[in-house]
């Protein structure tokens, strides 16, 4: 520890340990009061805006033209008869009965619900008096045999195989718009009650010989919150794994409650304080207790080690308390302060999911450095470690060899060229391996959930029974008020339509166009030689005026629809791509081609926020915690030492990612500034520690062999610890948190291998010209052969 | 327009311009394949306020920049194609549609080439006289022609403020015929393209209905037909028409004569043949509801039908079997192979089928040169 930090912990460390009953009944009255809180205030939180990039041009776009109607927000509900085909009376009754329940759900816009049993599903046909046409349920239906052969024939005329009709005919749909908002009530859509009352309505339904799937933003809203409900069980897991650790670590059962407990009093504390201000939990945000908890009970590993020591060094329960104290509440606090400030640079990403995870985070660390670094060392003054785990320390710091003795040939001078060398490889192998890292998200379906979950088997039965696709690209061609439909425009789009229908990835494009051809072609007897634009303004305004889904009500905007196959990366650049070089050369100050909205525009804009802020991030992270060492150690040689094992995890984990097919998405974006911020601490606590033995004149191994002895057990618990904290998310019913927790727990085990396996190494490399020198003598001694375990 | 269920009603153009509803009953004229008076006044007014803002439109077109030519695009195979030819004496087969495309094919339709054409209108109808020269219409009234059997075509006529397309071109030599289309426009050329005349004298056709097809049959005769059952005859490859009396007061899409016969089609499957030159006509029962856009004579009695639904119609006149293909496109026009199968185009593009309408192979699309 440098001696300019050390006239100011007396101060400190006499003041808490002077008035332990005080802070004591401090941190009772805190905790009462944010335990109230937080369950009195703490909602949970699911908007759809915040977890998209609100800032960026596309969504500003979409927002500036929400009007519309375009939003895509659209429930539907594939209705499939177990016994056969659609074309059953039973069937039908069940459709009939479903429709109408769906018609009284809150939220739906009942005026655009569509399905068989809707009249605004029409057929028409041409005759030689002109259109004869009507619902496709005839008006005389009866279940009778010859009325279901009539809506066969009804249903091939109406154009909605593939619709609303499967190819197949095995299904049909009931397609449910929705409003973002009560139109009456200006209340915003509760997706959650939403979707618990569909699934009701698919218990009810599935007993009556149909079966029933369902796909849309709503659904997956709600079976997000379903998934956030098996969180609270992981962490449940989490504390009771950490706990028998703890126990096996420490053998001394005060040794492993009271970190606990301290614990769980920083996770209260974050959660009420998010309470006190305002927030709430989000999907993302729900994570953030597991990593408080798990942080706290590492740094609180740290204390209970270095008590513990102290203890077997003679020392009282008061005495080993105020020197672990001392020891520990520097580097504790620079390590803490780096987790904080990691994951402060999140804030860089304009998603507010991400933004508010970074401060929910950040609160959860102050709340950890003032329970563990502050609560954790008075409590332990009290309680003490029990006499059988100090002798146990006692008994284990005797034995000369052991596990440490051998790590500590990580800074022997043969190891340390072998290991750079490895080091140097990993760099250039994860490099590589990187390369294939995709931003955004690469599973079909909603990437939320996991390929086999009932959602995306839903969303496979309709992609395969119908001819729509979930990928929806939305275009927004906007232009003067009630010019959206002339000739210009209409052609315009009609030739955009064709550009992107030929851009690989692109089924089809729909938009007014689609809806004047066809109704330009009926009115002219069918004749498909008609099916294309008139210059005349009267068809075409006329062609349009049923096609109010298409666009806005003043006639100032009309979206084009693009479906697309799937919703990777390259696929939505080569759509945003071939759409800014038509918008560049075709639009003028009457009409303008807009990126972007639909699940894909959203999508293709958080890919570029992502995409950026990618690099972004990753040099703040980097850069504040550099400073932060530097500020530490006065040392660019720390520097070095800790962060280049950083780095190569970080660069292993980008590998792991490709390798796995895991996109930089918003759920793993975050995943590195948390894996650097938080896996900085080992290299904080070990070099620490490291520096003082080499201050103290000693060698280098020996230094090393010393440090592990007081710290190494503590940091690989540490590890563990961070690791079960996330890991249990590996098992998440949501895609995104396990993935979250398969790379978390892959950068938490690999940091602690990089600065138990790599500092060492790193710092003879760098230290070897000044310091080693002072202590030549014996370096030859016991440097020169390896130490046996 | 809304329609009403139960109810079949009749669409006519209003003083605005705008579709409107008629009661089939209240629209007696129709029936009989005439138009009143009135309705024909109003659909002149709404022509000449077209044309006034056809201007207007053209005016606001200049500052876009349209591309001159189709673009090349691998999909055209599988875009909106309207009519199919086999060039006389060659295998070469042309297929012209949507948004400009032609493609041409020397292997029975197997495989299709594109062709550079300068426009991207909708195409509406090809023929080729000679095994290298043809001619394509289409919308804004373009006249297209090729002298290299389809591969390059050049602009030979357009007309944007007619507002009318041309629905189909028939030529008796490679210098002679007669492009048509909607609102009684009928054209003729008689040096290879280079100048048409408005014809449209020369026919009783004052309601000025769609001509829909002309074909004729290698021996002098043609034969037009048209909306509301409009039936025309010529008995000297175009010189002179006279009416002849329809069988039908529905709209016919499609002429086809060869053989000895002529074969009329059009709305819900009404198909009438005539075995002398127009003077009578009989009804025939193709098997099917659906509207028949394109047909062609097969020799030996024989024909095919095809129309809407993917509604495909083949065998001896009198015992058709009528089939539709499970995508149920609409089909437009079709040509027989060299190699027996039949071309069939329409929604969704090209589709080989059988001659008893069994659907082949899917054909292929390349263009020789990219462009942008």
């Amino acid at each position: 520890m440098s001696s300019n930090h050390f006239s100011t912990e007396p101060i400190l460390e006499r003041f808490i340990f002077k008035n332990r009953m005080l802070i004591c009944l401090l941190f009772l009255l805190a905790t009462v009061f944010l335990s109230w809180k937080m369950v009195t205030g703490l909602r949970v939180d699911a908007s759809f805006q915040k977890m998209i990039p609100l800032k960026h041009p596309y969504i500003q776009n979409m927002l500036n033209n929400m009007e519309s109607g375009s939003s895509g927000n659209t429930i539907r509900i594939a209705v499939s008869n177990n016994n056969g085909d659609i074309f059953d009376a039973e069937y039908m009754e069940v459709l009939k009965n479903l429709n109408d329940e769906v018609f009284f759900l809150p939220g739906v816009d009942r005026s655009k619900l569509k399905s068989l049993w809707t009249p605004s599903v029409r057929w028409t046909q041409v005759t030689e008096e002109g259109f004869n046409g009507g619902p496709v349920i005839p008006q005389t239906y009866d279940g009778t045999q010859a009325s279901l052969e009539e809506l066969r024939q009804n249903i091939l005329r109406s154009g909605q195989v593939g619709q609303l009709v499967a190819n197949d005919f095995g299904s049909s749909i009931i397609s449910a718009p929705l409003f973002e908002r009560d139109p009456e009530t200006g209340k915003a859509l509760d997706y959650r009650g939403l979707s618990d009352k569909l699934e009701e309505l698919r218990e009810k339904y599935n007993e009556q010989g149909v079966s029933i799937h369902i796909v849309g933003i709503a659904k997956v809203f709600g079976d997000l919150f379903d998934g956030v409900k098996a969180i609270v069980m992981f962490f449940v897991m989490a504390i009771a794994i950490t706990a028998v650790l703890l126990f096996l670590y420490s053998r001394c059962l005060r040794s492993t409650l009271v970190p606990l407990f301290t614990s769980l009093v920083a996770v209260v504390w974050q959660i009420g304080l998010l309470a006190t201000f305002g927030y709430g939990l989000d999907l993302y945000s729900v994570l953030v207790p597991f990593l408080i908890f798990a942080i706290g009970v590492s740094h609180g590993v740290q204390i209970i080690n270095s008590v513990g020591v102290e203890a077997a060094a003679g020392a009282d329960k008061l005495t080993a308390a105020r020197r672990a104290f001392r020891s520990l509440y520097i580097p504790g606090m620079v390590a803490l302060a780096s987790d904080a400030i990691g994951f402060l640079t999140l804030l860089i990403i304009e998603i507010q999911v991400i933004q508010d995870l970074a401060i929910t985070a950040s609160i959860g660390v102050a709340a950890i450095i003032l329970t563990n670094l502050v609560l954790l060392p008075v409590l332990m003054s009290f309680a003490g470690s029990s006499e059988k785990s100090v002798a146990r320390i006692r008994a284990k710091q005797q034995d000369e060899g052991g596990i440490w003795s051998l790590l500590s040939n990580f800074a022997h001078p043969k190891v340390v060229p072998v290991s750079v060398v490895i080091a140097i490889l990993g760099f250039g192998f994860g490099i590589y391996k990187a390369q294939d890292l995709k931003i955004g998200d690469l599973d079909p379906g909603a990437p939320e959930f996991h390929p086999d979950s009932r959602y995306n088997m839903d969303n496979l039965f309709l992609t395969s029974n119908y001819s729509t696709s979930a990928d929806q690209f939305v275009v927004m061609v906007t232009t003067g008020v009630e010019n959206c439909s002339t000739y210009p425009v209409m052609e315009a789009i009609d030739r955009y339509m064709w550009r992107m229908e030929n851009v690989e990835g692109v089924q089809k494009a729909i938009s007014l166009v689609t809806v004047s051809k066809r109704v330009i072609t009926g009115l002219n007897e069918g004749n498909i030689k008609w099916q294309t634009l008139s210059r005349n303004p009267y068809v075409l305004n006329s062609s349009v005026s049923n096609a109010t889904q298409l666009f806005n009500s003043d006639c100032s905007m009309a979206p084009v629809v693009l479906y697309l196959d799937d919703h990777k990366a390259e696929t939505l650049e080569r759509v945003v791509a071939a759409t800014k070089d038509f918008a560049e050369a075709n639009n003028n100050d009457d009409m303008q081609f807009l990126l972007a909205t639909g699940n894909s525009g959203i999508e293709a804009a958080t890919n570029e926020v992502i995409g950026k802020a990618q690099a972004e991030m990753l040099i703040w992270v980097y850069f504040v915690v550099s400073v932060l060492c530097l500020l530490t150690f006065r040392s660019l040689r720390a520097v070095f030492c800790i962060v280049i094992p950083l780095g190569l995890t970080s660069v292993l984990c980008q590998a792991l990612m490709a390798y796995l097919g895991i996109g930089v998405k918003v759920a793993t974006l975050p995943v590195i500034a948390l894996g650097v911020g938080i896996g900085v601490d080992y290299g904080i606590y070990i070099y620490s520690r490291l520096e003082s033995y080499l201050k103290q004149g000693m060698p280098l191994q020996e230094a090393y062999h010393k440090t592990l002895q007081i710290t190494g057990k503590a940091v690989t618990f540490t590890g563990m610890t961070l690791a079960i904290g996330v890991g249990t998310w590996i098992f998440s019913p949501l895609k995104f948190q396990a993935d979250m927790g398969i790379l978390l727990t892959f950068m938490f085990i690999w940091n602690m291998i990089g600065a138990i396996w790599l500092l060492p190494a790193l710092a003879r490399f760098f230290i070897k010209s000044e310091n080693l020198e002072g202590s030549s003598e014996k370096k030859s001694e016991t440097e020169g052969k390896l130490t046996t375990a | 327009m809304s329609l009403y269920p139960g109810r079949k009603t009749k669409l006519h153009k209003d003083w605005n311009g705008q579709f409107s509803e008629r009661k089939g009953e209240q629209s007696p004229n129709v029936q009989t394949g005439k138009r009143s008076p009135a309705l024909q006044a109003v659909q002149h007014c709404v022509m000449a306020a077209g044309l006034m803002l056809a201007a207007v439109s053209q005016a606001a077109d200049a500052k876009t920049t349209e591309p001159k030519f189709a673009k090349m695009s691998n999909m055209a195979s599988k875009s909106l194609l309207l009519d199919v030819t086999r060039a006389a004496e060659s295998p070469r087969m042309v297929t012209v549609g949507d948004r400009g495309h032609i493609l041409f094919s020397d292997d029975n339709g197997i495989s299709w080439n594109q062709a550079k054409v300068p426009t991207i209108q909708m195409l509406t109808a090809v023929y080729f006289p000679s095994d290298k020269v043809g001619y394509a219409v289409g919308h804004d009234a373009i006249i297209l022609k090729t002298s290299d059997g389809g591969e390059s075509w050049e602009r030979v006529y357009d007309d944007l403020g007619l507002e009318a397309p041309l629905l189909d071109v028939w030529f008796d030599d490679v210098n002679t015929g007669i492009a048509l289309g909607a609102y009684g426009t009928i054209l003729q050329t008689r040096n290879g393209g280079k100048d048409w005349v408005d014809i449209r004298d020369r026919i009783n056709n004052e309601e000025e209905f769609h001509y829909n097809a002309i074909a004729g049959d290698g021996d002098g005769n043609v034969y037009i037909a048209g909306e509301a059952g409009i039936l025309f005859h010529s008995p000297d490859s175009g010189r002179t028409w006279n009416t002849l009396e329809s069988p039908y007061e529905g709209s016919l899409f499609g002429v086809s004569a060869g053989q000895g016969e002529v074969l009329i089609h059009g709305l819900r499957g009404n198909v009438f043949r005539s075995t002398d030159q127009g003077k009578s006509w009989r009804a025939m029962s193709s098997g099917t509801g659906e509207t028949l856009f394109g047909s062609a004579v097969m020799g030996n009695g024989k024909s095919i039908l095809v129309g809407t639904s993917g509604s495909f119609v083949s065998g001896k006149a009198g015992q058709w079997s009528a089939v539709n293909r499970s995508d149920r496109v609409s089909l437009s026009a079709l040509a027989p192979g060299a190699d027996g199968n039949i071309v069939v185009v329409g929604q969704g593009g090209i589709h080989r089928m059988s001659p008893t309408g069994e659907v082949l192979k899917k054909s292929t699309s390349t263009h020789p040169e990219q462009e942008q």
